[in-house]
This record gives structure tokens, sequence and C-alpha cells, in this order.
């Protein structure tokens, strides 16, 4: 009973992390405020399940997860080009919103509101990862992959330019930098991942519906990357773990769960508050997050 | 050969002049003193070889090749590299990072070589934002040497810097120039115009009036 307890937090904090890393390239290091990075999240798991529950297997669902979420993240970069800052974070957050609406209103496919139940767990070439430490392995591998893969492509000329771009668009252009082909790139790449975490939610879950991915999620996502740090992918994971364990006590002192949802939603707040005046570069970070609303350049 | 020529740049800003019918030549190689009072439009004739400005009228070769309609990231790959009157480096950046920005796939001991050359090798884990001004001066120097640019815009490079630190900037351009590199030099102090340039042309709101 503990054990599977501890094995079903394993596999959030792997699925988070994956989504707060993903974020953490958008808004971290490039510096763009994404609050619609859960419509990602989204539509990989719908892309997902409704591949597979249309009878391919799971590694198809789950790469077309990534690949249709790094489309939509290709889409959202053309008018993140010609945004900054707070008309940029409207932008996105209009784009989680028509995600969402269409989730709620394209019912022939997602069922609406209603949900998609009965989601199969997934099987890969014979291995079924119907128990929790299968789940957990298949998690931990995935987030294990996306990290190395992050960590590989921010520690290369990319990553060194998305930073530059952060900092000083007109700059870094000066230097040769393509500042439109790396935002649009760092969008490519952040929405991938977060579908693919989208897949894993999904088929983790067995349950879907709209209501899961929308702006509250973003939230606890930034508040993920800004509590790791921005532009740390240590950070990002180090901040998954934190908000994923928070509030778990709460569940074992025998309050209602009426309350519990809400007190939740008080001690991120409570935590963001906490961060903003005494740690605003984050655990591990670099740079205050609130930088990237407050100025364009 | 002609590294840059100008023909009737012209830009302004709402309703102030800052550039008013420009036209100059420069030979590649030599260099160019830019003088003139605040205001006088300096920094946008800059700003308009590297399109951080688009403007108004005129237009702008680089080795013969019309440039002006290209985007700031491709004139940039042409070989022209700037040092910012303000803001230039990435302060959140670190030293090393600042030069990898410019260097684009270059390895690491080549841009170790040319913080040596700049005296900010042992900087090189340090943030940017920690530089004393000429030190941050020097960090640009330095991309401009790691991309081996050819045609180099210099704005106020001396402006605020210590003593010592002007001294290795103005060597840091001798070396530039032995090496051939064209230069356009905004500079106030006539004595180091003088030492430093070929030929010389002040702007007043916008306008050249006056060549040497
Ligand atoms: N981006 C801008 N927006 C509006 N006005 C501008 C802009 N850039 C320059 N100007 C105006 O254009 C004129 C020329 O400015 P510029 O910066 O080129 O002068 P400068 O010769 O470099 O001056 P300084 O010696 O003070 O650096 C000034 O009147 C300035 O206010
Ligand atoms: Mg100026």
């Amino acid at each position: 009973m503990i054990e599977a307890y501890i094995l079903h937090l394993l596999i959030f904090i792997c699925i988070y992390a994956i989504l707060s890393m993903s974020l953490n390239l958008i808004t971290g290091y490039a510096g763009m405020l994404n609050l619609g990075h859960a419509a990602f999240f989204g539509i990989g798991a719908y892309a997902s399940v409704l591949i597979v529950m249309a009878g391919f297997p799971f590694w198809l669902g789950f790469i077309a997860a990534g690949a249709i979420a790094a489309f939509f993240g290709l889409l959202l970069s053309v008018p993140a080009l010609r945004l900054r800052g707070d008309f940029l974070a409207i932008a996105t957050l209009a784009f989680g919103e028509i995600i969402r609406s269409i989730l709620v209103n394209w019912t022939e496919f997602t069922r609406g509101p209603l949900g998609i139940p009965g989601i199969p767990k997934p099987e890969i070439f014979g291995i079924a990862f119907d128990s929790l430490w299968m789940y957990f392995i298949l998690a931990f591998i995935i987030a294990a992959v996306a990290y190395f893969v992050l960590r590989h492509l921010l520690n290369s000329n990319f990553g060194i330019a998305l930073k530059a771009i952060r900092e000083n668009e007109s700059v870094a252009a000066s230097l040769g930098k393509n500042v439109n082909l790396l935002k649009m790139q760092a969008f490519v790449v952040g929405a991938f991942f977060a579908g693919l975490a989208g897949s894993l939610f999904a088929h983790y879950i067995t349950f879907i519906d709209p209501g899961t991915f929308v702006l509250g999620e973003t939230i606890l996502m930034l508040l993920m990357v800004a509590l790791g740090g921005m532009g740390s992918l240590e950070g990002s994971i180090l901040g998954a773990i934190i908000l994923i364990l928070l509030p778990e006590p709460l569940r074992f002192i025998g309050l209602p769960s009426a309350v519990v949802g809400p007190l939740r939603q008080i001690i991120y707040a409570a935590i963001l508050i906490v961060l903003v005046i005494k740690k605003p570069r984050g655990l591990l970070g670099t740079q205050w997050f609130g930088g990237i609303v407050s100025d364009s350049n | 050969m002609i590294a840059i020529e100008l023909k009737g740049i012209s830009k302004k800003f709402g309703g102030v002049t800052a550039l008013d019918n420009v036209s100059f030549k420069l030979e590649k190689g030599k260099t160019l003193g830019l003088v003139g009072g605040n205001g006088s439009g300096k920094t946008t004739l800059l700003n308009s070889i590297t399109k951080m400005v688009a403007p108004d009228r005129g237009e702008v070769y680089f080795k013969g090749k019309r440039i002006d309609k290209l985007p700031a990231y491709r004139i940039a790959r042409l070989g022209i590299g700037r040092i910012f009157q303000t803001g230039g480096v990435f302060k959140n950046m670190t030293v090393l990072e600042n030069l990898l920005v410019a260097s684009d796939g270059k390895r690491e001991n080549e841009a170790e070589r040319i913080l040596k050359e700049v005296a900010l090798l042992e900087k090189k884990g340090k943030k940017a934002a920690t530089l004393s001004g000429g030190q941050q001066r020097l960090l640009e120097f330095g991309r401009v040497m790691v991309r081996n640019d050819e045609l180099i815009l210099l704005d106020e490079p001396f402006a605020g810097v210590s003593a010592e630190n002007s001294r290795k900037i103005e060597s840091v351009i001798k070396k530039l120039q032995e090496e051939g590199k064209t230069i356009i030099l905004i500079e106030h102090d006539s004595a180091r115009i003088k030492r430093l340039c070929n030929q010389i042309i002040e702007l007043e709101k916008g306008s050249i009036i006056r060549r040497e």
C-alpha cells in the first residue's frame, strides 16, 4: 500500500519533471513567458489516446503525441515571434484557452467534458507496463532521456544562443543569431516534450478530460520552473519533486477533499509569494522570472 | 577595394531627423573616425549598417554587395561586427559564454586564447555583470575577434573606461588594424582620433558637415 503510494508519487514526479524542464526551455532559457504549456500537455494526451484507442501501438501514439504537440508549438511560435513580454503571455494564454475549448466542443473526437475513460496501459513490443513498478520504470526512463537530450541541447550552441536572445535580442542578432528561428525551435522542442508527458500521463491515469489541461496546470509547471530556477534543468526537476510532494501531507490530516483542493492552491500561492521575496532567482537558477514579464530586452 | 559604402542614408524618428542623406565610402583596411555632438546621429549611422534600425531611404553596400534589405543576423554573418555604446554584453551569462555565443561552434580553447588576448582569462567563469565597464568593452572586442569580423563598428569604446583599460583597448584596435580590418570608430577625443584614424567624418543633426 505504502509502496504503491510512493510509486504513484514518483511517476507523477517523472511526468511533471518532463513538463517543467520543457517549459524551462521556452520560458527560462529563451525568455518567453508561456501560459499555454498545459495545452501542449493536453494535445499530447489526447493525440496518444485517440491513436492508441484506434488500434495503433502505444509507441506510435507516444511519438505522435510529441510530434503533434510540436506542430502546435510551431503554430504558436508564429504569433510569439511578433510579441514580447506581457503580450506574448496573453497570446499563449489565449492559445491554451482555444485548445481547451476545442477539446470541450469537438465531441465526436474527444467526448467533450465527459472525457475519455478506459485508456489502455501501454504495451511496447510485447512488454506490458501495467503494474506500478513497470510504469515507474517507463516514466523514469522517459524522464531521464528527456533530461539528457535537453541537457545536451542546452549546453550546445543552441542553449547559449537562447540565453543570449533572452538577454538581448538585438545584440544576439548582431552576432549572427537568427532570433526568430531560435524562438521557433524552442517552442517546437518544448512542446514536443510536453506532448510526450501528456501521453505518459494519459496512459497512467487511464482517464482524461479537458479540465485537466487548464491554466492552473500551467501555473503549477511555471511554479516548478520558478522554484527550481529559470535556466536550470536540475532546478526544474527539483521544483517538480518539491511541488508534487509538498501538498501530500494534507491527505493524512483527515481534511475533507473539498478543503484539500483549495488548500493546495493556497500553498502554491504562498510558495510563489515567499519565492518572489526571498529567492527570486529560484533555488538553482540564474535569473528572476519576473524579469521576463517586465522588460522585453 | 571599397569595404563599406553608404548612399543617401536618411532616417527620421517621428519628427527628429537622425540621419539626412549620408553618403560615404571606406576602403578595406582603413579606419574611419566618426565624430559629432550628442544626438548628431553617430549611433544611428552604425545601426543603419547593422540593421538595428531600418533606414527610411538610401542604400548600404558591403564589399560591393547591397545589404540594406537583409535581416540583421544575415548582415552579421557577412563579417560585420560591432561594439555597442551601451548594453552590448549579456550580463547574466558568463564571460566564456559571451564569447561562445559569438564563436558558434568554435572550440573552447580558441575562445580561451582570445580571452587571454583581451586580458579576461581569469574571469572566464564569472558573470559578465561583475566586470568593470572597460572589461565589458574588452569582452565585446573578444567577440569581434572570435568572429573574425572584417568590418568592425566601434561606438565610443573608450567612454567611461579607466586609463589602463583604455590603453588595452587602444592596443587591441591597433592589432585589428594590423590584421587589415576595416573599422568605423565613434570617439570624442580628437588626439585619439588622430592617432587611430585614416579619415574623419563629422556629423551634425544627421548631416555630414566635415570630411578629412
Ligand atoms: N530608437 C530611437 N527612437 C527615437 N529616437 C531616436 C532613436 N534612436 C535615436 N534617436 C534620436 O535620433 C537622434 C540621433 O541619435 P543617435 O543616438 O544616433 O546620436 P549619437 O550621435 O549617437 O549621440 P550620442 O553621442 O549621445 O551617443 C537623437 O535625436 C536621438 O534622440
Ligand atoms: Mg551614440
